[in-house]
């Protein structure tokens, strides 16, 4: 009930803003109130789930499950497990800030809501889903007003134009999901083989539940198979080096609330379809070839950070700390054990409320500078004090200061990971865990070194006569996304079993791994 | 009851910082300030109980952090460990802290964002707390970050200032890299013990279970550990970040810059000695002498520096850093209660010798280079005997307290035939003498060469510096003749030798001091300073290496605009080249290509049409006769 209540209260608000005109601000006010509204359904819903999740019980809570199409196997099928409670909170809390953050748009407000509050629909459809068919359904609905968004309400990025910026995200997300769609495919067909022949479907009855599909028994060929296909459809959204270079871009050419839930939620369903169909379908592929990504995803934090240091538009050095900040999360996955996992859970939480908070603040100054270079700005913080603290604190949390989600969860993987050992699957050789585990961090002092760099440059130093007069966030409703997302990363942060232990449940009911390295840790 | 003491002390800080930043009336009204003093004068309350109850208050209390076997029944914990060492420790934060606070409500008086300090301030003695207070190496590493970040947001608090910011970023940064090694260590030890456990981890190497291997590894894991401290204790090569950090108010650089942050490296590794003590053996004790002669190295060369400095605040840096120097000589000899007792000294003598020029700097109206002042003594006298009793301490004459902790430190060097390093630390005291004694002359005797009018500091800064000089002159002798706190005894296992001044050793090392002040006299007592210049002009190759500091802030500076920046600029000439061009471009311009083709075979010309409609029946004709033919 809990899950129908935070997927459809966005759902309605968005049908519901097609019959609400726009004609002057008072119309405006009453349709950003009504997006509004609907998106704290969808926030004190996921946090009662949160809340009432009941840890050792059943596996997946708050279920609904409607038949829909009996002859293919589709049903309209909704739950929660301990990740998807992660990832739907996440969720919620990001698009309740962003509506506010979006007050900020003056043009088109209605379609502008529409499409919002249609791409949140989407993201929480691929959280809620256990239908397969549903899963890919939604992921494609979260697309498509991604794309509108950018290309509508974006800006430029650099020397690369919104339209650019837009085609090109959408280019890649559609490829990723059609290898996801094959991988998908052969799931439903082996896995329903594989039910019928243990007796628990009918013969030629086929079924796209995941629950079902989560027990069927695969062979290990077929999982070495066909992992790679599913890991490399996901892979494109995570987003893993090298197939990243959509989300810089997108991330800088997008609206605040749409960088925010772009940032914060749509790169976390790439990390999530790899958890539900790699991990938990097929989880000798996902031993078999992860050592890979533990290789890969160095390149990652590494990479992604010596390049964000490289970069003077501050959109761009969150976008690319935003893809190295994902190496620890495809770090986490790697290592197949629940530390791990878990850790790489929480940190996409926590990267998702963090980076949600970097974007809700440049859209705050950008409004007004017109510029996002950060050798333009300097000494904003006389201006906007209450705006300039909040992105101290935001760069402080993204460079893994404790106390914040950011580090409790970054902890988790590097821990997880020094212990564990990568095998290199088709070459018989063994990258031991402490390798990877050296970048990791490694990579937290890169990370500092932009994001200081970057707090110095944007808001530190003499008061520039150029941005006299600038607005800070003085009203409550202008503070108050800042203020939630950032008692979100703290609560979470000062005492992360308030989630960590949700995670932690759903992370150990995954499909175990025989013979993982870290099954004692299972 | 003492579990619940020792959590109360640890969070009450924090308390204060967090009502200051949420509410901003409170942070703007003239109580805010003392609900920060309040909370570190609630550390000196408890740190008093805990020390006089003795054993009794011994206690060790944790909470799960978060709930992940990381050893035996353990996860990652938080926890309050009260013991010997740590009772000392929270005596040092406790009362040095609160005096410090009190000058600072002075100092920092008239500041439009007083409140904001304190609130930063308070945030600061919270972290503190944790690493005194810590009971595992994951915590002391979460504490060990919080202390900085809230030494860069107190350096860099004059944030109109983009040297004081660039000083915070550079401590914060180069803090960082060594934490890079710290955290490396703690995950070696943990691979080796299994825990992250002080105790447990202590209990395992005692008990002898690693090999041979595994001790070389301790080693490593040992030297990755220290590398941590050297970044906190500002060693050599990580020395850089303290002196800049002097572009904090005053109160911070006496707190933080000299007290207690800069001394946490050193605690550490009293805290883990188990980690050092085994690496005694022939085989595998490289470990000890890399941390004995780093201290050694620090200590010559940051006296050395500390010599031709103009800025008073700059001298007390040099010379922290320096004296550090002397701390982690005795780590590497294995002193560590020796190491613990000039700790305590120096935390009361060197908070006591800034917070003096703190009141100089006040009274000058923030004038900092030592040759605009002069004559000061008469203007400010109770900065002037206050700033004389920590300067005989800290040049180590007896009785005054630092002779007592400096001398053991020369004693546990010549117990351990360490005669090179005993060398260099006799040669760091009258370099000590001789740059305390060129600031005090330079600051308090002759005629005023500035433009202020100087005048002396009010109550509440001069009631500390009062408090602070007392403490400089007793606490090295009731630390050393067991009146007050045993310092040796009192500190159980960290004691390895109990060690006595040597009368010999003593008198030379005093008339090396004792050379150094006459030297200093000599030259800085003309009240035209024409011997200072005369000096200076006969030495311009030292004088200059010394100015830049031997170079090494350019080589760092050259380290990070060439090689880092050049590194990050070749990464995004790759992105925007290979990955933005290639890896997308390529497929990208193939997609268009092959497009662009087939598009003329749509181009409208209904003869092409016809022409291919004709071939097309021609190929499925014969197709179908060869199919037929078979």
């Amino acid at each position: 009930m809990l899950s129908l209540i935070v997927l459809l209260a966005p759902a309605v608000g968005c049908f519901l803003l097609f019959f609400m005109k726009e004609r002057d601000d008072a119309d405006r006010e009453r349709i950003r109130g009504a997006a509004t509204l609907s998106v704290t359904a969808s926030l004190l819903a996921s946090f009662w789930m949160w809340l009432a999740y009941d840890t050792g019980g059943e596996r997946y809570q708050n279920v609904v499950d409607v038949s829909w199409a009996p002859s293919l196997g589709i049903g309209f099928r909704l739950g929660t497990d301990g990740i998807s409670i992660a990832m739907v909170v996440l969720t919620s809390v990001v698009i309740w800030a962003g509506c506010y953050v979006s007050r900020s748009i003056k043009d088109r407000v209605k379609e502008h809501y529409i499409l919002l509050l249609a791409l949140v629909t989407g993201v929480f459809g691929v959280f809620l889903s256990l239908d397969l068919f549903f899963f890919y359904f939604f992921y494609e609905m979260a697309v498509i007003p991604m794309y509108l968004l950018i290309g509508v309400w974006g800006s430029r990025a650099a020397q690369y134009s919104k339209e650019y910026a837009t085609m090109k995200l959408t280019l890649y997300l559609t490829t990723g999901a059609v290898f996801a769609l094959v991988g998908l495919l052969a799931v439903y067909f082996q896995g329903s083989e594989a039910l019928q022949a243990a007796g628990r479907l009918q013969p030629g009855e086929r079924t796209f539940d995941i629950r079902l599909l989560g027990e069927a028994v695969y062979s290990a060929g077929f999982q070495k198979a066909w992992f790679p296909v599913v890991f490399l459809g996901f892979a494109c959204i995570v987003p893993m080096w090298p197939l990243h270079s959509w989300s810089p871009i997108g991330h800088a050419a997008a609206p605040s609330s749409v960088s925010m839930l772009h940032a914060g939620v749509l790169m976390k369903l790439g990390a999530y379809g790899i958890l539900r169909l790699g991990f938990d379908v097929l989880p000798l592929g996902a031993q078999h070839w992860m050592g890979w990504v533990a290789v890969l995803c160095c390149m990652n934090i590494l990479y992604g950070g010596l390049v964000a240091m490289a970069q003077r538009d501050m959109k761009f050095i969150i976008g690319f700390s935003s893809s190295s900040h994902m190496g620890y999360v495809l770090l986490g996955l790697s290592t197949v054990g629940v530390m791990g996992v878990s850790g790489a859970v929480f940190l996409m939480f926590a990267h998702g409320i963090m980076t949600a908070l970097a974007f809700g603040l440049i859209g705050w100054f950008y409004d007004q500078t017109h510029t996002r270079v950060v050798d333009d700005l300097g000494g904003m913080i006389r201006q906007m004090p209450f705006v300039g603290t909040c992105f101290v604190i935001m760069a402080m949390a993204s460079a893994g200061l404790p106390g914040f989600a950011n580090f409790a969860s970054e902890l988790l993987v590097i821990v997880g990971a020094w212990k564990s050992s990568f095998p290199l699957a088709g070459t018989g050789l063994s990258v031991p865990g402490w390798i990877p585990t050296i970048a990791a961090i490694w990579g937290i002092v890169i990370s500092a070194t932009y994001l200081l760099r970057a707090v110095r440059d944007a808001w530190f130093g003499p008061s520039n006569p150029r941005w006299e007069g600038l607005e800070d966030a003085r009203a409550f409703r202008h503070r108050l996304p800042f203020v939630g997302l950032i008692l979100v990363l703290t609560l979470t942060g000062c005492f992360p079993r308030t989630i960590v232990d949700t995670i932690k449940d759903g992370v150990k009911r995954l499909r175990p791994i025989p013979s993982a390295p870290e099954e004692a840790q299972r | 009851m003492t579990g619940f003491l020792a959590w109360l002390t640890l969070i009450a800080p924090l308390g204060a910082a967090v009502v200051l930043t949420i509410l901003p009336g409170l942070r703007r009204s003239s109580l805010g300030p003392l609900v920060a003093v309040g909370s570190v004068l609630l550390c000196a309350a408890t740190s008093l109980i805990f020390w006089m109850g003795g054993k009794s208050t011994d206690v060790e209390s944790t909470w799960t952090w978060m709930d992940f076997a990381t050893g035996a029944g353990r996860g990652i914990e938080l926890g309050v460990l009260v013991d010997p060492l740590s009772k000392m420790m929270l005596l040092v934060v406790g009362w040095v802290g609160s005096a410090i606070f009190l000058f600072a409500l002075g100092y920092m008086k008239g500041d439009p964002s007083i409140g904001r300090f304190f609130a930063k301030f308070a945030l600061f003695v919270f972290s503190m707390l944790g690493i005194v207070l810590s009971t595992n190496f994951l915590m002391i590493f979460v504490f060990w970050e919080l202390v900085g970040a809230s030494s860069y947001l107190l350096i860099g608090y004059y944030v109109d200032k983009p040297s004081a910011v660039e000083a915070g970023k550079k401590a914060f940064l180069t803090n960082r890299v060594a934490d890079f090694g710290f955290l490396l260590g703690i995950l070696m030890i943990w691979n080796l013990t299994g825990s992250f456990h002080f105790g447990e981890i202590e209990a395992a190497v005692r008990a002898g279970k690693l090999s041979g291997a595994d001790a070389g590894q301790l080693a490593l894991a040992s030297f990755l550990i220290f590398v941590g401290a050297m970044g906190k204790s500002a060693q050599i090569p990580f020395h850089v970040w303290l002196p800049d950090a002097m572009e904090g108010p005053t109160p911070v650089s006496a707190l933080m810059h000299a007290a207690t942050m800069v001394a946490a490296g050193v605690y550490m590794v009293i805290r883990v000695f188990f980690c050092f003590e085994p690496l005694g053996g022939a085989d595998w004790g490289w470990a000890p002498g890399f941390v004995a002669w780093t201290g050694g190295f620090t200590a010559i060369l940051a006296a050395t520096i500390a010599l031709v400095q103009r800025d008073i605040k700059k001298v007390l840096a040099y010379s922290t850093l320096s004296q550090l120097g002397y701390m982690v000589m005795a780590l590497g000899a294995g002193a560590y209660s020796i190491a613990m007792f000039h700790l305590t000294t120096h935390a009361f003598f060197k908070g006591l010798l800034f917070l003096c020029a703190g009141s100089v700097i006040h009274g000058c109206h923030h004038e900092q280079d030592m040759f605009a002042m002069g004559g000061l003594r008469k203007k400010m006298p109770v900065t002037f005997w206050t700033f004389t009793a920590g300067m005989l301490a800290l040049t180590g004459i007896c009785p005054f307290a630092g002779f007592w902790s400096k001398d053991l430190i020369l004693d546990a060097l010549h117990a351990k035939h360490l005669a090179g390093l005993q060398l260099a630390a006799t040669a760091t005291a009258g370099l000590t003498a001789l740059y305390m004694s060129r600031a005090w002359f330079l600051t308090f005797f002759g005629e005023y060469r500035g433009h202020a009018h100087p005048h002396e500091s009010p109550k509440v800064m001069t009631l500390p510096l009062v408090f602070l000089a007392a403490m400089s002159v007793v606490i090295g002798v009731a630390g050393y003749f067991d009146w007050l706190f045993p310092v040796q005894g009192y500190l159980g296992k960290w004691t390895m030798q109990v060690l006595h001044v040597n009368a010999s050793i003593a008198i030379v090392s005093t008339g090396v001091v004792l050379l150094g002040y006459g030297i200093a006299w000599a030259i800085y007592t003309r009240p035209t300073l024409d011997r200072a210049e005369a000096v200076r002009a006969r030495f311009p190759a030292v004088y200059d290496l010394l100015w830049n500091k031997y170079y090494f802030d350019d080589f760092y500076l050259w380290l990070v605009r060439s090689v880092q920046q050049g590194i990050a600029r070749v990464c995004r000439a790759f992105e925007e080249n290979v990955i933005v061009k290639g890896l997308v471009g390529v497929p990208v311009g193939f997609t268009t290509w092959v497009a662009d083709r087939s598009r003329r075979l749509q181009a409208g010309r209904l003869n092409f049409y016809a022409y291919v409609f004709v071939g097309g029946v021609t190929v499925l004709l014969l197709f179908l006769l060869a199919v037929g033919a078979r």
